[in-house]
């Protein structure tokens, strides 16, 4: 079963320690393509531009990526601390 | 003058710049999956459940992803650094060379035009003509080691974008955003392999014709001149034939989904390898029966609980915030966010009005969070999901084309797609 142990209060830290920096990957991410942006232009070499914008889509995309894996990692810790909140509510109830 | 005293065109400061920001980058990425790491230790310092060991595998691969992202940033880093250093030293060398150039050519002319009846003039002049040749010679070498210096740093930025993406060093950007949209669309069909898991029997049958799949990608692979496709085609199968057998555990409520993984994990040795099929069935049979002997009676809990965590997500399927191509998009989005179990409903909102690009983007971007949570989920939602991805398959597809269309500068629009992603 998905649900079925833990500490509600722990989940929660843990969720909040992995989303704080999670969402950092956003700004990190445009950091990444401003760079790509920068050196291409200032390279003054086609082949070094093209390369480096390949290398700003695929690692900069790849930060992205982890940014949502980060945030979802996030709200499954806190969906798993609400329902067993819920849970040992129902139970008090019952 | 000649084009080897030309000086070669590019601007170093600005180069070291961008090296030092990669250098940045690679710190703070490093920086933060420290951080998440310890984010993910303490949700699992008291977490006991299926879900928590999906997490957990699920947390490592971020992690490693971060390490290698790191890494790669660092790499960039040396490489643009040196490529600036190489970039300064040839713009010094050829200013250097055209000036001697240009004061041997001053004195050629001097002597020509001063003492046309000197006997010694056609000696001065050889000479200095000879100088100047050598002078050419010295700076075309100088602009042939700057174009070496710049195919290295193209080869080592792209074997960074090959681990990426296989095959990228011979794509253009714009292909690689093509590459990362069309992803999706593989997930399409394989998400039509899903049965009715009522009876763990159906659920295990359901998974013998994934895991037969996975040996047809491995066939693909094998055999396709794609081989990047086959490759992303058998790790994307894969991840969601785990999901799947975590999918049959949960709804099933297994006490032991080890059992499960094994008979999965025998099904693809029959499946491909012929040689150790007699063996492998035998495996498979009793690990088959060690999962239905861990299945208990009460599942019906174990739904009930699945369905509580996604309402909220499952609601956007049904019901998007906006109309036209948009309210599909929402409906693709909010699939994708019920798939990955929780995605941010409100980023996923956010990031349609990104136009196509920055949704192309994301897309392929929640690949990678999708597969991990799929199983907990999929049962409980499976007509909504297979309506929003009847959607996504067309909708993907349409915007393939239109991203890589309006990429004019694929640094910018990654910039600009990922804009209020995380709402």
């Amino acid at each position: 079963m998905s649900y079925q142990g833990g500490d509600p209060g722990v989940l929660e830290q843990g969720a909040t320690e992995i989303e704080r920096p999670a969402r950092e990957l956003e700004p990190m991410s445009k950091a990444a393509a401003s760079s790509g942006d920068g050196a291409a232009g200032a390279s003054g070499n086609p082949q070094v531009a093209e390369a480096l914008k390949r290398f700003t889509a695929a690692w900069g995309g790849e930060l992205l990526a982890d940014g949502v894996a980060g945030v979802t990692l996030a709200r499954a810790a806190r969906e798993q601390a609400q329902q067993l909140r819920a849970g040992s509510g129902d139970r008090a109830a019952g | 003058m000649s084009q080897v005293l030309t000086r070669p065109p590019g601007d170093p400061e600005a180069l070291f710049t961008a090296a030092a920001k990669f250098g940045r980058l690679a710190a703070d990425t490093s920086r933060t999956k420290d951080a998440v790491q310890q984010g993910v230790e303490t949700a699992l310092r008291t977490w006991q459940s299926p879900r928590a060991a999906t997490f957990a595998q699920a947390a490592g691969d971020m992690s490693k992803r971060l390490d290698s992202t790191a890494h790669q940033f660092g790499i960039a880093n040396q490489v643009v650094a040196q490529y600036a250093h190489a970039l300064a030293g040839a713009q010094a060398a050829i200013d250097q060379y055209a000036r001697q150039h240009a004061g041997l050519e001053r004195e050629l002319h001097g002597v020509a035009r001063s003492a046309a009846d000197d006997p010694g003039t056609e000696m001065r002049l050889q000479r200095l003509s000879q100088r100047q040749g050598q002078i050419e010679q010295q700076a075309g070498a100088v602009q042939t080691d700057l174009r070496t210096a710049a195919t290295r740093a193209a080869v080592a930025l792209d074997a960074g974008t090959e681990v990426r993406v296989k095959g990228g060093a011979s794509m253009s950007a714009d292909d690689i955003l093509r590459y990362i949209t069309a992803a999706w669309s593989w997930i399409h069909p394989l998400y039509k392999t899903f049965k009715d898991w009522t009876d763990p029997n159906l659920g295990l049958m359901s998974l013998g014709q994934g895991v037969a799949q996975t040996g047809a990608a491995l066939d693909a692979l094998n055999n396709w001149r794609a081989a990047a496709d086959a490759e992303l085609l058998l790790r994307q199968t894969r991840n969601l034939e785990e999901a799947k057998a975590v999918a049959v555990a949960t709804i099933h409520g297994a006490r032991d989904y080890r059992a499960l993984k094994a008979w999965m994990e025998a099904q693809e040795v029959v499946a491909s390898v012929a040689d150790d099929t007699r063996r492998a069935t035998e495996a498979a049979r009793s690990a088959r029966t060690a999962f239905l002997d861990s299945v208990k009676l009460t599942s019906k809990f174990a739904k009930a609980c699945a369905v509580v965590g996604v309402v909220s997500g499952a609601w956007d399927v049904v019901d998007p915030p906006h109309e036209g191509w948009r309210g599909a998009g929402d409906r693709v989005m909010g699939g994708v966010a019920v798939v990955a179990g929780g995605a941010q409903l409100l980023a996923m909102a956010g990031l349609l009005t990104l136009g196509p690009v920055g949704a192309g983007i994301v897309a392929g971007a929640l690949i990678v969070t999708a597969a991990w949570t799929v199983g907990n989920l999929i049962w409980d939602h499976r007509e909504q999901i297979g309506d929003a991805l009847e959607t996504a398959g067309r909708w993907v597809g349409d915007q393939a084309g239109k991203a890589v269309e309006g990429v004019k500068n694929v640094g910018s629009k990654i910039a600009s797609g990922i804009k209020g992603l995380f709402g």
